[in-house]
């Protein structure tokens, strides 16, 4: 076929917005590929990435490409002319082919849809399982309308893109977890809690896998930045409602995958996670987890193996292949006890840690505490040229300092702390004196390191959301009243003084002694003008 | 507003509807659209003020609107449906077909073989024929002959503007009664005209050269993108139910709003029982359009 197949209601000058967030696509491309057997025909709906489409054509599977944008597909066209890739454009509502051993919907369902016609959830689930062949393979991406991300944003259910304003009229949208199941109707099918978001997903859980165990790698999704101000700190309360046991409930999306038709005679497959950092591309390293007999996790990295580089920050694949070291991160237990006011807990596992920490891809939220050990979450990275401990320690209470500050956490230091000084206690803590210089250095090296991962740096410490902004009023009107009180309590003791200073002066005593020594100062002052 | 809410009577008819009463061209808040449109309601090329409200047919073209950044839609139907209301249909014996041929306007012109597209319509319908040529081509002997010569009646309902001004708000009102008196209607085009006819339970065929519009905005997409997004409804001899259907939501017939709610939608005030109203701000031109 020599141009793209135009199937009805396509968006004629419409490009999909590329993801404002770090991290690749590898991450769900490898889960989907690890879970799913193509077969002959697969349909990729709403969802061209490129990894995924040659990793399916370079097995033998004919792709078939659905873009609601034109643009897109002639792009597509375009890009894989030389591959067994068919491109339709226009929308799931008028899609015509059908008889597909898999489908896959991975960017979610909105993406399916154009202003012509917005399906609600049920019809888009429909049709998605109109193109698919009897016991064909589903599998799709659902944004949760009640995930932990929607309720953060504070600009949830707020229109701001003119793609929103369309997307926003569907008659019903999926209401729940449960809802999310029922309308799929699909069988065998495996659940996965997506992290951060339906756009480049870097933590991909299946529903049984999620426990505490994972809480780091889930967090590490997200970080604090100025284009995704929250009203809370997500680390938190992902990690709270992990703890609470509603990971997969609040997840911001889900993937879904099963098939259509009567259920298969083999039983559950073990469950998987799959995961990596949001890092630059070219320092991407998938892993795969999966239960490892009774005692813990097993971690696997997919695929290329070779060492990675880029700036100072190496990265060896080769060292994620084992156990995972299961426990809690360190960060989380230093921002409870910071929070609970024991400064023994604090400085304990400060101390231990400068004494321990010799690598700079150990940052506190990537230490947990087994027991009495720290070990390393992560233990791929690695940073090139000498750093001595103390830099790193540095560093990583610099960091804990700017997390205290922009998550608004309770803490033991004055209000208005600035970030360097935090960083001198924290870093006292542990047992070491360092200087602003020192602080500027740490900074330095984290920026370094930051822009060497794609990363954004973390140096926001102004409160972003809403509940920060209340709790660092509340602590400022505090540092204010006590600062007016304290200036009072001072002019209330300058004045006192000039009390007692006067009654001294009218005292006999006072008066003998001016008399004695009177003539004294006064030979004093004449030969000082001598 | 904009002139373009006076064209064929539309705002009399919303006015009649909202019970100013009759002969009255009160002004519109806001944009009407006026005919049956693939992008938000309006011309590309009609310049909108921002922030104006656009009163709308159905839905589809405000979600193209928002999608290009333009915001104010409120849906209140065509003034076709409104038309329905206050012209209620006397029974009529239907027959024959009404030819509604491609047309272009005075700033787009249309080229193709009438006389060809004649003969096929002549030789694919039964009974008598009426061809109902929009007034650019009527005016056009040529054009006339060729349905004239195949056996054709040859009307023209009237012009788009200046209607008013002559006491002929009647175009719309002449297509109504035609399209009552015809079995079919079919164009070689899907337009207005098809979907008014579906929507008075003509039986649709869209068939034969579908010409070609000079400049025509890529933004639309062309006649092929039409196809594409309605294929139920090109084909010689349509499904009478899925015409209605499109129909339906197109023109938004069973969506039209309450008299009180058409007045609030246009910037209207209705007269209180028994008083004759206000005298309201009208439109006049005596262009011919």
């Amino acid at each position: 076929m020599d141009a793209v197949n135009l199937t009805g209601e396509e968006m004629l000058d419409w490009a999909e917005p590329s993801a404002d967030r770090p991290g690749s696509s590898a991450v769900l491309n490898q889960a989907v590929r690890d879970v799913i057997t193509p077969g002959e025909r697969v349909l990729l709906a709403g969802y061209a990435d490129e990894g995924l489409i040659r990793s399916l054509t370079s097995a033998g599977t004919h792709v078939d490409l659905l873009l609601r944008g034109l643009t897109d597909a002639e792009s597509a066209k375009t890009a894989y002319a030389d591959l067994a890739v068919t491109v339709h454009s226009g929308s799931l509502n008028m899609f015509p082919e059908s008889g597909y051993d898999v489908v896959l919907a991975l960017g979610g369902t909105a993406r399916l849809n154009t202003p012509e016609h917005v399906l609600s959830w049920p019809d888009a689930v429909a049709a998605l399982r109109r193109t698919v062949r009897p016991g064909g393979t589903v599998a799709v991406v659902v944004a949760n309308p009640f995930g932990v991300d929607r309720i953060a944003d504070p600009r949830s259910g707020v229109r701001t893109t003119d793609d929103d304003w369309p997307a926003g009229t569907a008659a019903r949208t999926v209401t729940g977890l449960a809802d999310a199941l029922r309308t799929l109707e699909l069988t065998d099918v495996r659940t996965f809690a997506l992290f951060p978001g339906v756009e480049v997903p870097t933590a991909i859980v299946e529903r049984a896998a999620m426990s505490e165990t994972f809480a780091g790698v889930i967090t590490s999704a997200w970080s604090s930045s100025p284009q995704h101000p929250a009203v809370t700190d997500l680390r938190r309360l992902v990690r709270e409602a992990i703890r609470a046991g509603l990971g997969v409930e609040l997840a911001p999306a889900w993937l879904f995958v099963g098939h259509t038709g009567p259920a298969g005679a083999s039983g559950a497959a073990p469950a998987r996670a799959y995961a990596d950092r949001p890092v630059a591309p070219e320092l991407a390293v998938v892993q795969a987890y999966r239960a490892d007999g009774s005692t813990g996790w097993h971690r696997e990295p997919l695929g290329d193996r070779s060492p990675k580089t880029s700036g100072k920050v190496m990265r060896s694949p080769e060292k994620l292949a084992g156990p995972v070291n299961a426990g809690p991160l360190l960060e989380d237990i230093l921002l409870d006890a910071c929070g609970q006011h024991d400064l023994t807990t604090v400085r304990t596992l400060l101390s231990r840690y400068a004494k321990w920490v010799t690598d700079a891809g150990a940052t506190l939220d990537n230490v947990v505490v087994t027991g009495d050990e720290l070990e390393l979450l992560d233990p791929s990275w690695e940073l090139s040229g000498e750093t001595t401990a103390e830099v790193l320690t540095t560093r990583a209470c610099l960091r804990l300092a700017r997390r205290l500050q922009s998550g608004a956490y309770e803490h033991p230091w004055p209000a208005g702390v600035t970030v360097e000084r935090l960083t001198i206690s924290l870093v006292a803590t542990a047992g070491l004196t360092v200087s602003p210089d020192d602080v500027r250095t740490a900074a330095e090296l984290d920026a370094e390191i930051a822009d060497a991962m794609g990363v954004p740096v973390e140096e926001s410490t102004a409160p972003l959301g809403h509940r920060e902004a209340l709790a660092t009023v509340s602590r400022l009107t505090v540092a204010l009243e006590e600062a007016q009180a304290q200036a009072k309590g001072l002019d209330e003791l300058v004045a006192k003084r000039d009390r007692q200073m006067a009654d001294l002066r009218r005292s006999i005593t006072f008066r003998i002694g001016r008399v004695v020594t009177g003539p004294l100062s006064a030979l004093k002052k004449a030969r000082r003008r001598r | 507003m904009h002139p373009q809410n006076h064209w064929y009577g539309h705002s009399q008819f919303l006015a009649e509807y909202a019970g100013l009463g009759p002969d009255r061209v009160p002004r519109i808040d806001g944009y009407l659209q006026h005919g049956w449109n693939v992008h938000n309601g309006f011309g590309i090329r009609t310049p909108l003020l921002p922030a104006v409200t656009k009163l709308v047919w159905s839905a589809r073209p405000m979600r193209r609107g928002w999608r290009y950044g333009d915001r104010n839609y409120r849906i209140i139907g065509s003034p076709w449906a409104y038309l329905l209301q206050v012209a209620p249909a006397a029974p009529v014996e239907r027959s024959g077909t009404i030819f509604y041929p491609f047309h272009g306007i005075p700033t787009q012109s249309v080229t193709g073989d009438h006389a060809k597209l004649a003969r096929e319509v002549r030789e694919t319908e039964e009974g008598p024929l009426t061809a109902a040529l929009y007034w650019l081509e009527y005016e056009q002997p040529a054009i006339r002959r060729a349905y004239e010569q195949a056996g054709f009646r040859v009307i023209c309902h009237g012009y788009r503007l200046g209607g008013f001004d002559r006491g002929s708000n009647a175009m719309l009102r002449n297509q109504l009664m035609e399209l009552r008196r015809h079995r079919r209607v079919v164009s070689n085009r899907l337009a207005t005209a098809v979907l008014y006819g579906a929507s008075v339970g003509c039986d649709v065929g869209i068939y034969g050269d579908e010409m070609l519009l000079a400049d025509e905005h890529p933004i639309y997409g062309g006649n092929a993108r039409i196809r594409r997004t309605w294929p139920q409804l090109h084909a010689t001899f349509v499904d009478r139910e899925e015409a209605a259907a499109v129909a339906d939501e197109e023109l938004g017939l069973s969506a039209i709003l309450s008299p009180a709610e058409l007045a609030d939608a246009c910037g209207w005030s209705r007269p209180e029982p028994g008083e004759t109203g206000p005298e309201l701000p009208h439109q006049r031109t005596d262009r011919r359009d």
